[in-house]
C-alpha cells in the first residue's frame, strides 16, 4: 500500500477484497475507478447492496435466497412437488434452472456436511428436510451435491433419510463430460469417472 | 532457516480448505514426515494442474518445500488408484480423518500411523460388512502409536492371561482386572468398562467377528479415546444416523 494513501481509500480497498477472486490489485482498481470516474455508480452499489442485505432472506421451504417468505419456485403451482432436487448453493439452483427442463422443486443446503469444519446435519438444514420428508408428498429426491468427498458423504446421509421415508433417492452422474474426449481429461477426473462407473 | 525439500513422498489428504483467493490449504498425512500443512497454489482454479487430485483417501505422491510454517506443494500425482469410499465407508473414513486431525500433531513423524491409516482405508474399501471391526482396530493401533496403548492380554492386578470365559472391569488408567463375583455386574462407574475376556482377546488379536465383541470393544476404545479427546466431541459422529423406525440390521451404529 502506498505511504500517502488515505485511510478511507485503504479501508475501501480492503473491503472489496472480501469478494471472491478479488485480490489487492483489482480491489485497488475498483476503488480508484469509482472514486475517480463513477461516484454515481458507487452510490447505486451502496444502495442496492444495503437494500439486498436488508431484505433478502431465506425461503422457508427450500432455504434458497429469497425476499419473499416462500420463493417464486416453491410457490409456483406448475411445479411437481413429488420431485425434490437437493443442491448445495443458490447458484446451483440457477444453473439447473437455466440448463435443464427440470420441473420439480428444490432444497438448498447452503453447504455440505463437513465434520472437520464443524458442519453437522442441522447446519445444512437436514432437520427441516426430514420434516419435509415426513410430511409426505415427495416421491423422489435427486441429490445433486458436488462430487467432492463432503458432497458424497452428504448425499449418502440424505439418501438414507429418504429411504427411511420410502422416498426413492437418486444421484446425478459425474465424470466424463458429454462430447469430451478422454485424451484431454485430467487424470483425477478420468480416474473418478472410471471408479464411479455405472452398470449399463 | 534452511529450506526443507521433500520429493515424491507417499501421502494422503486428511483435510482441505479454501485458502486465499484460489488456493487450498491441505493437511497431509505423509509417510516419513507425519502430518504436514501445505498450500496448493491455484488449486481451486478450473485449469489447475492439481484438478481432481487433491482429494481425501486418494493415495498420492507429493513433493513440497518448506521454510518454517506452511509448506508449498509442488508436484502431486496419483500413487495408485484405490477403490473409492462410498456410503457408510466414506463416513467411516471421515471419522478416521477427524480422529487423526484431533490426535496427531503436525511435524511429528510416525510411520506406524501412516501404516495404520493405509490399512484402515484398505479395509473400508471392502465395504460395509467389515467397517466396525476396521475402525476398532484402527483406534487400537492409533492409541498404541500415540503412546496410550491398551493393556489387552493380561489382568493388570494378578498378571494372569485374560480368560475368555471371565468378565473383567477395564479401568481407564490401568487396564483389565478380573471382576469380583465373576459375571455379576457391579454398579457402572466412570472410567470403568465391563467386558468379557473373549472380547479383550478378540480386540488384541484383531479378529472382532461377533456382535458382542464389537460392541464391547467399541465401549472400551471410546472410553480410552475420550481421555485424549477431552470434552470436545467428534463431529463425524453426527454422520452416523440412528435409524429410527427402520429395521435395524445392526446391534449398533458402525461409527464411533
Ligand atoms: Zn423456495
Amino acid at each position: 500500500m502506498k505511504v500517502n494513501e488515505s485511510p478511507l481509500i485503504r479501508q475501501l480497498v480492503e473491503a472489496f477484497q472480501c469478494l471472491p477472486g478479488v485480490g489487492p490489485k483489482s480491489a485497488q482498481r475498483m476503488s480508484y475507478h469509482l472514486l475517480e470516474r463513477d461516484r454515481e455508480g458507487g452510490r447505486r452499489i451502496v444502495e442496492a447492496l444495503a437494500e439486498a442485505i436488508e431484505k433478502v432472506g431465506r425461503c422457508g421451504r427450500c432455504r434458497t435466497l429469497s425476499e419473499a417468505e416462500v420463493c417464486a419456485i416453491c410457490s409456483d403451482p406448475g411445479r411437481d412437488p413429488a420431485q425434490l432436487c437437493i443442491l448445495e448453493t443458490p447458484a446451483d439452483v440457477l444453473a439447473v434452472e437455466q440448463t435443464t427442463s427440470y420441473k420439480g422443486l428444490y432444497f438448498v443446503l447452503m453447504g455440505h456436511l463437513s465434520p472437520l469444519d464443524g458442519i453437522t446435519p442441522e447446519d445444512i438444514g437436514l432437520d427441516l428436510l426430514a420434516r419435509r420428508f415426513a410430511a409426505g408428498g415427495v416421491r423422489e429426491v435427486i441429490i445433486a451435491t458436488n462430487p467432492t468427498v463432503e458432497g458424497e458423504a452428504t448425499a449418502h446421509y440424505i439418501a438414507e433419510m429418504a429411504r427411511e421415508h420410502a422416498i426413492k433417492p437418486s444421484r446425478i452422474a459425474f465424470g466424463v463430460p458429454f462430447g469430451g474426449e478422454l485424451e484431454y481429461l485430467d487424470s483425477g477426473t478420468l480416474s473418478h469417472a472410471i471408479l464411479g462407473r455405472r452398470e449399463l | 532457516m534452511q529450506t526443507l525439500r521433500v520429493d515424491r513422498q507417499p501421502a494422503y489428504v486428511l483435510h482441505r480448505r479454501p485458502y486465499r483467493n484460489n488456493s487450498l490449504l491441505l493437511e497431509l498425512l505423509t509417510r516419513d514426515h507425519g502430518r504436514v500443512a501445505v498450500v496448493a497454489r491455484g488449486a481451486r482454479q478450473p485449469r489447475s494442474r492439481y484438478h481432481g487430485l487433491l482429494v481425501q483417501f486418494q493415495p498420492l505422491l507429493v513433493s513440497w518445500s518448506c521454510k518454517g510454517g506452511l509448506g508449498a506443494l509442488g508436484q502431486a500425482e496419483i500413487h495408485w488408484t484405490a477403490r473409492r469410499l462410498q456410503g457408510e465407508s466414506l463416513a467411516c473414513g471421515l471419522y478416521v480423518n477427524e480422529l487423526l486431525m484431533r490426535l496427531v500433531h503436525r511435524d511429528d513423524p510416525c510411520l506406524a500411523i501412516f501404516q495404520l491409516y493405509t490399512s484402515v482405508l484398505a479395509r473400508l474399501e471392502n465395504g460395509q460388512a467389515d467397517n466396525e471391526a476396521a475402525l476398532r482396530l484402527c483406534e487400537r493401533d492409533l492409541l498404541q502409536a500415540l503412546g496410550y496403548g491398551m493393556a489387552l492380554d493380561h489382568d493388570v492386578e494378578n498378571g494372569e492371561a485374560i480368560r475368555p470365559e471371565c468378565v473383567y472391569n477395564y479401568f481407564l488408567d490401568k487396564g483389565p482386572v478380573l471382576a469380583s463375583g465373576n459375571g455379576v455386574t457391579d454398579t457402572p462407574r466412570a472410567g470403568v468398562v465391563q467386558l468379557k475376556g473373549s472380547s479383550l482377546n478378540a480386540l488384541a488379536q484383531g479378529r472382532l467377528d461377533d456382535r458382542e465383541a464389537l460392541k464391547e470393544a467399541k465401549r472400551l476404545t471410546r472410553m480410552t479415546l475420550g481421555k485424549l479427546l477431552g470434552n470436545k466431541p467428534l463431529n463425524s459422529r453426527s454422520l452416523f444416523r440412528e435409524r429410527q423406525g427402520a429395521v435395524r440390521k445392526r446391534a449398533s451404529t458402525p461409527g464411533p
